[in-house]
C-alpha cells in the first residue's frame, strides 16, 4: 500500500483486468483474483540475468507489466556497438556498468519500480542470495554461465523423504539469440529437464582444423586463424598477446591475413571479418532479442499467474526466412548428474549445533541409513577437514576425539556438506547438515 | 538536415551499427538509412515497431495517432510516461522515441489517417497500421497498393497477436496473385491433413477471424470492461467459425479466447519486433518472403506464417446476429 496508492493501482488496469475475471475459458488452475496482480507487483521478486539485448528488453517488459521487485546481474561494460538493441543506454554511457545503467533508466521510467543493480558476475553470489527469488530469467550469452545458475537452482531444492518440495522449486526461464536465430524454455528444476539434461542441444563451436589453417586453406576465416595461431606467437610484432580491441593489432593481423589469402588466391578478407574472427563477434539486432524477451516474459507471467497452459518446454525461432518456430518437449534425464535425485545430497536435520559428532554417527547407523561404520569428511571452502574415521586404526587415532565434540567446536555450521563413506555404499553418500532452530526462527 | 540521399555509411555508424550490418549486410543497411515509415495508432504494438526500426537506423519516422493516452495504455506502451495520460499519444512518443537513435528523424502527426489525402501517404516507403478497424486497414491497404508502398498490419488482442504483409511489389508477382488484408479474410483455410490429432492443428488462423469479426461487429476490441457480454459473443463465434469450416471443436480449445482481451506488453513486442524485422528483410534484393500471415500462437508459445491467396474482392463480407443470436456471415 503506497500514499498515492489510488494512482499506482489504476496504473495496471489492463494487467488487472485479465487477472480479475474468471470465466468459460480460463486455464483449470487459474484463480483470479486482486491478489494475483498484488502478488505479481509486490511479492514476486524476479532476478533477470544479463543486462544486454535481452536483458534490456525482459527489464523493460517486466516493469511494464508490473513487477517492482527485480534485480539484475551483468558484469559488462557498455560499448558503442551495444546502442543498436540495448535500448536502455545512451551514448554517453560508454564504458559504465549495463546493471546499473539499465536498472537506473527503468527505476526513473517506471514508477515504483525497483530494479537492484549488481555489476558483479552470478558466481559472486551464493545460495541465500539466489533463495530469495520467485522466478529467474536468464538472458545469457554463455553456456558455462547457464550450466552454473541451472546447477545452483537445482541446489537449492529440497526434498523430504525422496519427495521434492515443490515450494522450493524456483523456475528458469531461458533465453537465448543469435543474429535471426533464438531459443526459449522453461525450466522447472527438479520436474522437468534441465539445462544439464539437454546439454547435446547446444551445437558444437565453429572450430577449423590445424592442418587446413596451415597448408590447405580455402576460406578467409582460414587466413585469419593462421595469422592469430601461427604467425602471431612466431613474429611476436608487439610483444604482448592478441587484444582484439586494440586497432594496431586487429590491423596487423588484417594485413598479414590479406597477404596470405592472396597467396592461396582467397578472397574475402576485410577488417571487419578480422574482427569478428578475433572477437568471437556474433551478430545481433533488436527483433530478434525482442521476441526472445517477450517470449520469456510470457512465460514467466503464466507461471506467477497460473492465467494459462506454460510452454512445455522448448522453443526454437529462426525469422531468417518469413518466421519459423518449434517448440518440443525435452525430457528430463534420468540419470542426469545436476538434477536426478540419485545424484543429490540428502538432508540431515539436527535440532541444534551443540549435538555430538558421536550423535551424527549414531544417527546414521540407524533410520534409513543402517549404516556399519560410517566415516565422515567435512567439506570446507578452503579444504576438505576428515572428522573421523573407525576402519583404519591410524586415522582412528587421531579423530578419536572429535567424536566428544561439538559441531560447533567442529565448525559445521547449517549447510555444511558431510561426505560419508561407509561399507554398506560403494559410493559416498553426500548430506546436508540443517539446523531446525535456525529453520524455526526463519 | 542535409536532403541529399547519403549512400556511404559514416565511420561512427559502422560502428553503431556494426552488430547488424554482420547479419544482413552493408546493402541493406544503406537502404534502411533511405527509408521513411510512417506508423499509425500508437499504442503497444506500434510503439516497438518504431523502437525497433528507429534503433536499425531508418531515415526518418512519422508516429500518427489522434487519440489520447489512457490510463491502461501505461502498462503496454514503452514511450508513454505515466504524466502523459490525457496528451495526444503520437506526442506523448515523441520524447522517448527520439532518444532511442539522434540519428532518426522522429516526428508525431496528431490526425486521424482518414483526414489525410490520399497523395499524402506517397511520402512513405513503408506504412505500419495498428489498433485500427478492418475497414480502416482495408482502405489503407489500397492506398499502399495505388501507391506501390510496403504496407504491414498488425494487432494484439491480449496475449493473441497477428501480423499480416502486403509488399505491393509488382515485379515479381502477378496481378492473379496480389493479396490484399480482405483476402487474409476470406481465406479458404483448411485443417492440415497431415497432422493425425486434431489438438495439435494450430487454430491461429480461426483465432484471426472470431476476433476480425468481433472487431466489425462492435467497432473495438473485446474488453475487461464488457467482459461478460464480450465473452458470449466470442463463444458465439466460435461456434459459428467451427461451423463455417467444418472442424471439430477439439481444434479450438476454449482456453485460447480467455487471453485475448486489453492490451499485454510482450505480445504488442513481439507482434513489433515482427513486423520491424520484415521491414528489413524486405529491403534485401533477393528477398521472398514465403509467407504473408503470421499469428503469435500465446498458449504454445509458436509463431508460424501461412500464404493467403484468392481474389481480390472488392466488398465487405458483412456479419450479424439476427434475432435469434445465431451469428450469420452474409455476402
Amino acid at each position: 500500500m503506497n500514499a498515492d496508492g489510488n494512482n499506482k493501482t489504476r496504473q495496471f488496469i489492463y494487467l488487472r483486468k485479465i487477472l480479475e475475471r474468471a470465466g468459460p475459458f480460463c486455464h483449470p488452475d487459474f484463480e483470479p483474483s486482486p491478489e494475483i496482480l498484488n502478488f505479481i507487483s509486490n511479492d514476486c521478486k524476479i532476478l533477470v540475468i544479463g543486462a544486454g539485448g535481452l536483458g534490456c528488453e525482459l527489464l523493460k517488459n517486466l516493469g511494464l507489466m508490473g513487477v517492482k521487485n527485480m534485480h539484475v546481474i551483468d558484469m559488462d561494460t557498455i560499448d558503442l556497438s551495444n546502442l543498436n538493441r540495448q535500448f536502455l543506454f545512451r551514448l554517453n554511457d560508454i564504458g559504465k556498468s549495463k546493471a546499473e545503467v539499465a536498472a537506473k533508466f527503468i527505476n526513473e521510467k517506471i514508477p515504483g519500480c525497483k530494479v537492484e543493480a549488481h555489476f558483479n558476475k552470478i558466481q559472486d553470489f551464493d545460495e541465500d542470495f539466489y533463495r530469495q527469488f520467485t522466478i529467474v530469467i536468464c538472458g545469457l550469452d554463455s553456456i558455462v554461465a547457464r550450466r552454473w545458475i541451472n546447477a545452483m537452482l537445482v541446489s537449492l531444492l529440497i526434498y523430504d523423504d525422496e519427495k521434492l518440495n515443490q515450494a522450493s522449486v524456483i523456475p528458469l526461464v531461458d533465453g537465448g539469440t543469435e543474429g535471426f536465430k533464438g531459443n526459449v524454455r522453461v525450466i522447472l528444476p527438479g520436474l522437468t529437464a534441465c539445462i544439464e539434461c539437454t546439454l547435446d542441444l547446444f551445437p558444437p563451436q565453429v572450430t577449423y582444423p590445424l592442418c587446413t589453417i596451415a597448408s590447405t586453406p580455402r576460406l578467409p576465416e582460414h587466413c585469419i586463424e593462421f595469422v592469430k595461431i601461427v604467425q602471431w606467437s612466431k613474429e611476436n610484432p608487439f610483444d604482448t598477446i592478441i587484444d582484439g580491441d586494440d586497432p594496431n593489432h586487429i590491423n596487423w593481423i588484417f594485413e598479414k591475413a590479406q597477404e596470405r589469402a592472396s597467396l592461396f588466391g582467397i578472397s574475402g578478407v576485410s577488417y571487419r571479418l578480422v574482427q569478428g574472427v578475433i572477437k568471437n563477434i556474433i551478430p545481433a539486432v533488436a527483433s530478434t532479442n525482442a521476441v526472445i524477451a517477450a517470449a520469456c516474459v510470457t512465460e514467466a507471467f503464466k507461471l506467477a499467474s497460473s492465467c494459462c497452459a506454460t510452454l512445455n518446454n522448448y522453443m526454437m525461432f529462426n525469422d531468417v526466412d518469413g518466421v519459423y518456430t518449434y517448440t518440443y518437449e525435452a525430457e528430463k534425464k534420468d540419470d542426469c548428474i545436476v538434477c536426478s535425485p540419485a545424484f543429490r545430497p540428502k538432508y540431515v536435520d539436527v535440532p541444534h549445533d551443540g549435538m555430538k559428532l558421536s550423535e551424527i554417527i549414531e544417527y546414521l547407523s540407524e533410520n534409513q541409513y543402517q549404516m556399519k561404520n560410517p566415516g565422515i569428511v567435512a567439506v570446507f571452502p578452503e579444504k576438505n577437514r576428515t572428522l573421523y574415521i573407525s576402519n583404519v586404526p591410524s586415522i582412528e587415532k587421531t579423530t578419536k576425539d572429535n567424536l566428544k565434540k561439538t559441531l560447533k567446536e567442529l565448525n559445521l555450521i547449517n549447510g555444511t556438506k558431510l561426505i560419508i563413506t561407509d561399507s554398506t555404499r560403494p559410493l559416498p553418500l553426500e548430506i546436508i547438515l540443517r539446523f531446525s532452530e535456525i529453520n524455526n526462527e526463519t | 538536415m542535409n536532403s541529399v540521399e547519403q549512400n556511404n555509411i559514416t565511420e561512427e555508424e559502422a560502428e553503431l551499427y556494426d552488430r547488424q550490418i554482420r547479419l544482413w549486410g552493408a546493402n541493406v543497411q544503406k537502404a534502411l538509412r533511405n527509408l521513411k515509415i510512417l506508423v499509425i495508432g500508437l499504442k503497444g504494438v506500434a510503439a516497438e515497431i518504431s523502437k525497433n526500426l528507429i534503433l536499425s537506423g531508418v531515415k526518418s519516422i512519422t508516429m500518427m495517432d489522434p487519440e489520447k493516452v489512457v490510463e491502461g495504455d501505461i502498462n503496454s506502451q514503452y514511450f508513454f510516461y505515466p504524466e502523459d495520460v490525457g496528451q495526444n499519444r503520437a506526442q506523448a512518443s515523441l520524447k522517448a522515441a527520439q532518444i532511442l537513435n539522434p540519428n532518426v528523424v522522429v516526428r508525431a502527426d496528431m490526425s486521424s489517417p482518414l483526414d489525410k489525402s490520399i497523395s499524402y501517404y506517397s511520402n512513405f516507403d513503408v506504412i505500419c497500421v495498428t489498433n485500427q478497424s478492418p475497414e480502416v486497414i482495408i482502405c489503407l491497404n489500397d492506398i499502399c497498393k495505388l501507391y506501390k508502398i510496403k504496407f504491414f498490419n498488425g494487432d494484439s488482442f491480449g496475449m493473441f497477436g497477428y501480423i499480416f504483409e502486403d509488399l505491393n511489389e509488382t515485379e515479381h508477382v502477378n496481378p492473379q496473385e496480389q493479396v490484399s488484408f480482405q483476402t487474409a479474410l476470406n481465406h479458404k483455410w483448411t485443417p492440415n491433413t497431415s497432422i493425425k490429432k486434431r489438438k495439435y492443428e494450430d487454430p491461429s488462423y480461426l483465432i484471426f477471424k472470431i476476433l476480425i469479426d468481433f472487431y466489425v461487429i462492435h467497432d473495438r476490441k473485446p474488453s475487461r470492461n464488457t467482459y461478460e457480454h464480450d465473452s458470449l459473443t466470442l463463444t458465439k463465434l466460435r461456434k459459428a467459425i467451427l461451423n463455417k469450416f467444418n472442424v471439430e471443436e477439439d481444434i479450438l480449445p476454449m482456453e485460447y479466447l480467455s487471453n485475448v482481451y486489453g492490451e499485454f506488453g510482450p505480445t504488442c513486442s513481439i507482434i513489433g519486433a515482427m513486423i520491424a524485422q520484415q521491414v528489413v528483410k524486405s529491403l534485401s534484393d533477393d528477398f521472398v518472403s514465403p509467407h504473408n500471415l503470421y499469428f503469435f500462437n500465446h498458449l504454445r508459445c509458436q509463431l508460424t506464417g501461412i500464404t493467403v491467396s484468392g481474389e481480390l474482392i472488392s466488398q465487405k463480407k458483412e456479419i450479424i446476429i439476427n434475432s435469434e443470436n445465431v451469428v450469420e456471415l452474409e455476402v
